[in-house]
């Protein structure tokens, strides 16, 4: 970013304020999620990899189209489930046999039948949060991303199929870019500034 | 085998339809032997085995009807295979003659003595031979029917798929799916739990039905990788398939947790003799060993090991834990039937063997015959190609 730089010296660079901001990304948008999804592989051949895809829903092969790695969320999900349900399981124990024992039916302090209902369903919601704050953590969640400097860009979430391609991809070349994505096809193709 | 991929024919059923009707007609002879020497030890092990094919036959009817119901994409290229399984049914209703016959060998209910016992007097109306025998007829004769009509429909579809097949199949599989739960439901009652006239559980159709589906999802991957080591299906059913039903799997083995815990644990909390002496029986000798390879075997297992995606896509491993999976659903039928027969441990006879290939042998000899008969995909319907080219995620 030009205007957080400075000289060797250490002094500030004084900057005339740039018209126009750099380029962050030329987005387009695509008829359908076929045609969305063939532009993504079309996109990824021709050796682009800093390539996002926008849509309304999850679009089965999109993933290997952009070959994505597979989502670490799972694990995530995994450690609440174990450590939600386990907990839970530590504290029917604890209050069971050392805080506050009482004998019920006849049956022995720490009959951990009778909570398996609700030691299930924490084990499922844990999961599910670890699921929820795993996928937060992994997808960098921000909003001031630049992508929503453009105003059609918003569409994604009502009927647009859009594709972004990053300034920061080696291969980005705007003149190129576009001519790849008009050729897949594409409309409203945008350069989006950064900042 | 030959195959024939231009068609999706099995020509020949490579190998296997002959030696599973020999030994399907070997297992048989050999249990008469076994009537002759133990009658009663001897009904017990059919009426298992007997109900473990069943179980896949049904299954089999079950997912049939669940693809037509819910419009599904995926299963397409399954479809004629779980149509096939379920089209063995008309021969095990034919292999419930038998059973027929031993009702006072098995049901304590039809023995004289019941006539004085004051809880069974009250539920003769019921469990008595007439009505029994009737009723048996009846679940039979609804769950071929079913399997007959929509496997007709299907090889009309094979001529030329219009929507007009796919709503025919929909309006059969509508009430058929109402139909075959209440019939299961009943089924389990009358076959397994009037084993133990006294004792009574609500949910025990549904544990039957559970256990059956996941046995039918464990034969279906087992049909599926055994035709793609032949060669057959390459590219029809994909990874993405197999996935898919790796999934439905897992899922029905952790419904059948779900079920036999519901019906423990209300038991275990009421704590009321009368309901508790299921598991009472089944808490002495080898049967406590064997109910707890049932919790680990049948359910902590496989829950750890196909809960991931990497293995539900190994078809090594998948094939393993489906036949882990099909000796367990076994195994869970034993305990339910066996301890009625001999309460003091379980007796390993030559007649558990016997009868598992007699039935099965037949079984499955029938459903190759019919699987090379026809395409083994329907081959009419507008979504096959789609289903080819599914993608699971």
């Amino acid at each position: 970013m030009a205007h957080d730089s400075a000289n060797s010296l250490g002094r500030e660079v004084v900057h005339t304020p740039d018209p126009t901001p750099p380029p962050y990304a030329i987005i387009a948008n695509f008829a359908g999620p076929n045609e969305l999804l063939h532009a993504a592989t079309k996109i990824y051949d021709a050796g682009y990899r800093q390539v996002d895809s926008h849509s309304p829903f999850p679009i089965h092969g999109m993933d290997d189209a952009l070959h994505e790695k597979r989502s670490r969320v799972s694990y995530i999900a995994a450690l609440g489930a174990i450590g939600g349900g386990g907990s839970l399981l530590l504290l029917v124990w604890w209050v069971t046999t050392i805080a506050y024992p009482l004998v019920i039916s006849g049956k022995p302090f720490f009959s951990y039948q009778a909570f398996f209902p609700p030691i299930f369903a924490i084990t499922i919601l844990s999961a599910a949060f670890g699921a929820l704050l795993g996928f937060m953590y992994f997808m960098k969640l921000s909003f001031n991303h630049p992508l929503f400097n453009s105003k059609g860009f918003g569409k994604f979430s009502d009927d647009g199929f859009i594709i972004s391609i990053e300034a920061a991809d080696p291969n980005y070349n705007e003149i190129k870019t576009m001519e790849l994505l008009k050729s897949l096809g594409a409309t409203d193709i945008e350069v989006v500034g950064g900042e | 085998m030959r195959y024939n991929a231009e068609t999706y024919r099995l020509e020949d059923s490579a190998g296997l339809g002959k030696p599973a009707l020999i030994i399907g007609i070997l297992g048989l002879a050999t249990s008469v032997a076994g009537l002759a020497m133990h009658a009663e030890l001897f009904y017990s092990a059919y009426l298992t085995a007997w109900l473990f094919w069943l179980g896949i036959g049904l299954g089999g009817l079950f997912l049939t009807m669940l693809h037509h119901l819910t419009g599904s994409v995926w299963s397409v290229t399954l479809r004629r295979i779980t149509e096939t399984l379920a089209g063995t049914l008309p021969l095990l209703a034919v292999l419930f003659i038998p059973i027929l016959f031993s009702i006072h060998h098995l049901y304590e209910w039809s023995h004289p003595e019941a006539l004085h016992d004051p809880i069974l007097m009250k539920k003769a109306a019921w469990l008595n031979p007439t009505f029994f025998t009737i009723r048996s007829i009846i679940y039979l004769a609804i769950w071929s029917f079913l399997a007959w009509r929509l496997r007709t429909i299907s090889l009309e579809q094979d001529k030329g798929g219009t929507d007009e097949h796919k709503a025919r199949l929909v309006r059969v599989s509508a009430p058929g799916m109402i139909i075959f739960a209440l019939s299961i439901s009943f089924a389990a009652f009358d076959w397994m739990m009037s084993l133990t006239p006294h004792w009574y559980s609500t949910i025990y159709g549904v544990y039957f039905g559970m256990g059956s589906i996941m046995s039918m999802f464990a034969f279906l991957i087992l049909t599926v990788t055994w035709l793609q080591a032949k060669g057959a299906l390459k590219g029809v059913i994909t990874q993405e398939h197999r996935h898919d039903m790796g999934k439905l799997f897992f899922a029905f083995i952790i419904l059948w947790a779900y079920m036999a815990f519901s019906q423990y644990f209300l038991i275990w909390y009421a704590n009321i003799p009368e309901e508790t002496i299921l598991y009472r029986q089944r808490w002495v000798g080898s049967w406590k060993a064997i109910s707890m390879v049932i919790v680990f075997g049948h359910f902590v297992l496989p829950f750890f090991t196909v809960i991931s995606r990497p293995a539900k896509r190994n078809v090594k491993f998948m094939a393993f834990i489906c036949l882990w999976m099909l000796l367990m659903h076994y195994v869970d039928l034993t305990w339910n039937i066996g301890p009625t027969f001999s309460p003091e441990g379980f007796h390993l006879s030559p007649w558990h063997i016997s009868t598992m290939f007699g039935i099965g042998g037949m079984m499955i000899f029938l459903f190759l015959k019919t699987l090379a008969k026809h395409p083994i995909v329907p081959v009419g319907d507008p979504k096959l190609e789609a289903s080819i080219n599914t993608i699971s995620k």
